[in-house]
């Protein structure tokens, strides 16, 4: 039978720290995900991840089930996206899709990766993150408050800001 | 693909601070403090007090400016405890000497209840004053009544008691310099006042 | 307000949803930091059940008191106070993050709440909370120097050894 995160997690407790092998396994692909959505970069990306796992893995002992493991984790990554893209305007690189970038063309409707992060990296840091939580994670909002600290209708402004502003972009660029 | 190396060794003390505060502490939050205790970490600070501090302002749902204000405060006044102390203190006597100092301790006052018991722990000696100035106690009248008490060679046990004896006397109703006066005086076995006594007529 | 997304933009966020291959490298290097790390320490300080039920004698007349007991390194540290309108206390501090899931109280009779705490010796700031939104610091003991959040808080001070 598939052990629950809970079972995992006493099993890491308990000595067993191969398994939290099981975690990366399981969640991989879905923290991954946001990760590279939010920072625009697979390489980056696997940084903060790889980061937030090992400083998920110190914390599992303060870890106090009340809450879903992935609630739990996805604050931990948000919070490191969050200190990468501080990190970023702090050096002034310029690592996501520059403004002055013009839109990819696409054919109408279909959007390609090099589009989509595009049009995301339009979106400031606070939008997109909720954004991503909400639509492609698929949380819902008192997750996303309890994720993010913000407060549910603040969160809901931003997500409406941020729809306003991809479909603008969506019509510009299909417009080209 | 960046290279991403990790080693045991190249796990800090800061990594394990971090998962401390990420796993309870809301991004923007983390966002605001963050800046703050690095500095600390960079100039030799503690920051577990201020990671305390966070947890603390986190857990009464105060918003990211007033956490990062309580922070920067009080890693201002662990530099200044360190500055009056020197490098080798100890934490629980920077956070000591920063809690003096947010009572109304001064510098000098550090500096003199830290040399009253040199080469020993001086927490607690700092500790006692704070707690007497937080009861009352003016904060000169603080310090004179536990350099006294030192002077005498008064044990921690000794200090805890004198802390102690005040809140009590204070509970009751003593005027807390008044109460702290006459206790450091009982504790460094200053004289006795002899009160003569008149005989009384045998009827 | 609703949320419901654009049709316009439901091809994007499809695309949005494909999830990265795994990455066995990554998964390597997390590992073996683990197991450099070793396991993870648990945050809550145990309290062992017959220390409970031999300190619960001596409460009454350790309410107005904080001494240390004994002369082991950790000390248990009774915790008191009267609320009878609470429904549930608990207390936060530097000893458990300030969490208010970690350190719940008891109930003694009707007005009382109570909890013991092995506390190494040192300075804590405390406070308790009622019902999870009134904080109250210990009326007896020392108020703590800060009040940086608008809800006072106590210290207790634990002697070390040979005090």
């Amino acid at each position: 039978m598939t052990p629950t995160d809970g079972e995992v997690i006493a099993r890491v407790l308990a000595g067993d720290v191969d398994a939290y092998g099981i975690i990366v396994d399981r969640y991989h692909g879905r923290f991954a995900r946001f990760a590279t959505r939010m920072l625009g970069s697979r390489e980056d990306a696997e940084e903060a991840l790889q980061d937030a796992l090992i400083r998920a893995y110190r914390a599992l002992g303060a870890y106090q089930h009340r809450e879903r493991f992935a609630a739990w984790f996805y604050r931990i990554l948000v919070n490191r996206c969050r200190s990468v893209l501080a990190q970023r305007q702090r050096r002034r690189a310029v690592e996501e899709p520059t403004a002055d970038q013009d839109s990819p063309t696409s054919d109408a409707g279909f959007v390609g990766r090099e589009q989509a992060t595009w049009l995301l990296s339009r979106l400031p840091a606070d939008q997109r993150e909720v954004f991503l939580l909400r639509y492609v994670e698929d949380l819902s909002y008192a997750d996303i408050a309890a994720i993010t600290g913000v407060g549910e209708s603040a969160l809901k402004m931003r997500v409406k800001r941020g729809l306003e502003q991809l479909r603008q972009l969506l019509r510009q660029g299909n417009d080209d | 693909m960046a290279v991403y190396v990790v080693t045991a060794c190249s796990v800090t003390a800061a990594l394990s601070a971090q998962s401390r505060l990420e796993s309870r502490v809301p991004a923007p939050v983390l966002a605001a403090v963050g800046p703050t205790i690095d500095s600390a970490r960079a100039a030799g600070l503690p920051t577990g007090p201020l990671e305390d501090k966070v947890l603390e302002g986190v857990t009464k749902q105060a918003d990211a400016g007033r956490i990062a204000a309580a922070v920067r405060r009080l890693a201002g006044e662990l530099a200044a405890a360190r500055e009056a102390f020197g490098d080798r203190a100890t934490t629980r006597e920077l956070v000591a000497g920063a809690g003096g100092l947010r009572a109304g301790l001064t510098r000098g006052d550090l500096v003199r209840l830290r040399a009253a018991r040199p080469g020993q722990n001086t927490a607690l000696a700092l500790e006692v004053a704070t707690d007497l100035i937080t009861q009352g106690v003016p904060s000169d009248t603080a310090t004179r009544v536990v350099l006294k008490v030192l002077g005498a060679g008064a044990s921690d046990a000794d200090l805890e008691q004198l802390r102690m004896a005040v809140e009590r006397d204070i509970a009751g109703g003593v005027p807390a310099a008044v109460a702290a006066s006459v206790r450091a005086r009982v504790l460094s076995g200053s004289p006795a006042t002899t009160i003569p006594i008149t005989p009384r007529p045998q009827n | 307000m609703t949320d419901d997304l654009p049709p316009e933009l439901e091809a994007f966020v499809t695309g949005l949803r494909t999830t990265p291959s795994a990455n066995a490298a990554l998964r390597e290097r997390v590992l073996a930091s683990a197991r450099g790390l070793g396991v993870p320490r648990r945050s809550r300080l145990p309290v062992p059940r017959s220390l409970l039920i031999g300190l619960a004698a001596v409460l009454a007349a350790l309410v107005l008191l904080r001494h240390p007991e004994g002369r082991d390194p950790a000390r248990p540290v009774p915790f008191v106070l009267m609320a009878p309108k609470a429904v549930r206390v608990s207390i936060v501090g530097d000893f458990n993050d300030w969490d208010q899931a970690a350190t719940p109280l008891q109930r003694a009779g009707e007005h009382t709440w109570w909890v013991v705490v092995n506390l190494p010796p040192g300075r804590y700031r405390y406070s308790f909370v009622l019902d999870g939104t009134h904080w109250v610091a210990d009326p007896a003991a020392p108020r703590a120097a800060d009040n940086d959040f608008g809800a006072e808080s106590s210290v207790v001070t634990i002697l070390g050894k040979g005090s």
